[in-house]
């Protein structure tokens, strides 16, 4: 396994979708970097052009919904294959995936299922992520998900869970702030509580994605959190943003948008929101240091 | 439990419905199961919403009901196999057409799978193609044993609808009141690239000529095909068109290994 970091961008990210694609391909609009999901450019040789056009100009991140780690019955090394040969051609400045798992008995459940958290699933998890750091060739960033549901025979809690999993496997840690929120509010603990014990030097990369407010159908007259990426970030998670960056230092940001998409120009307004934080919680420092 | 079994349980929950064995292992809220709903309810959404993208023309002709019904009993008879969803649903035209609903409107599966290939087709891209001059340096009686690589947006489907026209009108947003479609065999040429694609009638000798080639059959093989479907087929004649025209990115022995 090697190092493949070119350089770590300042600015905040947007990821990108198929939507988009020719649009950001005519404009080049003034964005830190992209994040790209390779599901969407394997099966798409046109895109996949576009996209290594872009690579030239941008730092790119690849960001696997489908590799599925958590799966039991083994990570599809095909699939595996077919986004080794993206990120060959792309570069990327990081690789990550999820704590999750979407594969079972060669059916694909287009969804980021939970995994119970025990030493069984702690064994297989850090198998793949092995593997997947050696097929890869690169550094894996593991994302903590949003939950709706636990798993009543956990042995160890989630951060508990990614905290060994970063010590088995010297991969790094995506840590999702919205999910950490979402999953907060969903499952009853505190979501600073947990951002305190994630290892602070395991953290990579940062996500921020909108999500929704309906009635808990599981308890009456409470609201419960979706994880949809199809609306501007909450005001909450903003503010455990900025808690984040105090907590592990600046880190790459990513603003997540995969459905109902907005305009390229929204997305970019959100990115510009993530680094006035980031301005504002390290600014300070830096006059501190300079004086 | 063992996490395959734990998997197996919440894979049948999601496609088949069958959370009982969930009760017991899930925690969160009082009524965990409802929680749970949400995973089921983005597996079916989520993959109704690609399928039903890929076929606006079955969509416009059948109605959005009609189809919606369908892609949802597909998806949980015929989940997809691989990551990559710009991929799932070749076979949704002919599991439609196979469908009770669909006996009195046989031509929708064939519409389906036009659909499918100018989809396909119209994401790929169109590589340099070889020139007719490229023949000239191979010695005739070694040409035959030759097989061609062909552009990669490229399909060639046999259908008996003439729903080619059906996709013209669609395509040009021009819906009569009525219109009589009568079976008629068709033999289509798919042709596209970055973002753009045509279509185009072949007589069917030359059709089995160059759909035998795209399989990988040498020109001697394809020749044959041909000529069983009409013995009066010219294949050099066959051979230099499709070049012409473009079709052939490299020429090599038939056992694939091809070289420019």
């Amino acid at each position: 396994m090697t190092a493949h970091h070119r350089f770590v961008p300042a600015p905040a990210g947007v990821g990108l979708r198929l939507p988009h694609l020719a649009e950001v391909v005519a404009t080049r609009p003034a964005v830190g970097w992209f994040e790209i999901h390779p599901e969407n450019f394997l099966a798409i040789p046109h895109a996949r052009e576009l996209l290594i056009a872009l690579a030239g100009d941008y730092p790119i991140s690849v960001h696997s919904v489908g590799v599925s780690i958590g799966s039991a019955g083994g990570i599809d090394r095909a699939h595996l294959k077919r986004v080794r040969d993206l990120i060959n051609a792309v570069d990327p400045f990081l690789v990550s995936g999820h704590l999750a798992w979407s594969t079972h008995d060669g059916e694909y459940l287009n969804d980021l299922l939970p995994l119970p958290y025990d030493q069984e699933t702690l064994r297989i998890v850090a198998a793949h992520v092995d593997e997947v750091q050696q097929g890869l060739g690169r550094q894996y960033l593991v994302e903590n998900p949003s939950s709706y549901i636990g798993i009543a025979t956990s042995t160890m809690n989630e951060v508990e869970f990614l905290s060994e999993l970063v010590r088995r496997t010297g991969c790094k840690l995506l840590c999702d702030v919205s999910n950490v929120y979402l999953s907060g509010h969903n499952l009853g603990y505190d979501p600073h509580a947990y951002l305190d014990a994630m290892p602070a030097d395991a953290i990579g990369e940062l996500h921020l994605g909108g999500f929704l407010s309906e009635e808990d159908d599981a308890n009456a007259g409470q609201q419960m959190l979706i994880d949809t990426h199809a609306q501007r970030i909450a005001e909450p998670a903003w503010d455990l943003y900025a808690y984040a960056l105090r907590r592990f230092g600046p880190k790459p940001t990513l603003i997540e948008w995969d459905n109902d998409l907005p305009s390229v120009a929204t997305l970019l307004a959100e990115a510009e929101h993530a680094d006035a934080i980031a301005g504002a919680v390290f600014e300070p420092e830096r006059h501190r240091a300079a004086g | 439990m063992p996490l395959a079994k734990f998997q197996a349980q919440v894979r049948g929950a999601i496609i088949d419905g069958t959370v009982a064995p969930l009760a017991l292992i899930l925690t969160g809220g009082v009524k965990s199961l409802e929680r749970f709903a949400i995973h089921q309810r983005h597996y079916e959404a989520s993959l109704l919403r690609a399928l039903v993208e890929k076929f606006p023309a079955v969509v416009w002709l059948a109605g959005s009901p009609f189809v919606a019904a369908a892609a949802r009993a597909f998806i949980r008879q015929h989940p997809p196999s691989a990551p990559c969803i710009a991929e799932y649903g070749e076979t949704f035209p002919a599991y439609l057409g196979g469908r009770a609903e669909a006996q009195d409107i046989p031509w929708l599966r064939w519409v389906g799978e036009l659909e499918w290939r100018l989809g396909h087709v119209s994401l790929a891209l169109e590589h340099l193609p070889l020139p007719v001059a490229a023949l000239a340096g191979i010695a005739p009686e070694r040409l035959a044993d030759r097989a061609l690589a062909l552009q990669p947006g490229l399909h060639y489907l046999a259908a008996p609808w003439p729903v080619d026209e059906l996709l013209k009108l669609f395509l040009s947003d021009s819906a009569p009141e009525s219109y009589a479609l009568d079976p008629e065999d068709i033999f289509l040429e798919v042709r596209g690239a970055r973002g753009a694609f045509s279509m185009a009638r072949l007589n069917a000798a030359t059709f089995t000529f160059r759909r035998s080639l795209a399989q990988g059959l040498s020109v001697a093989s394809a020749a044959e095909q041909a000529l069983d479907v009409d013995p009066a087929f010219d294949a050099g004649h066959g051979l230099v068109q499709l070049i012409a025209a473009g079709l052939a990115t490299a020429i090599g022995v038939a056992d694939k290994d091809t070289q420019q």
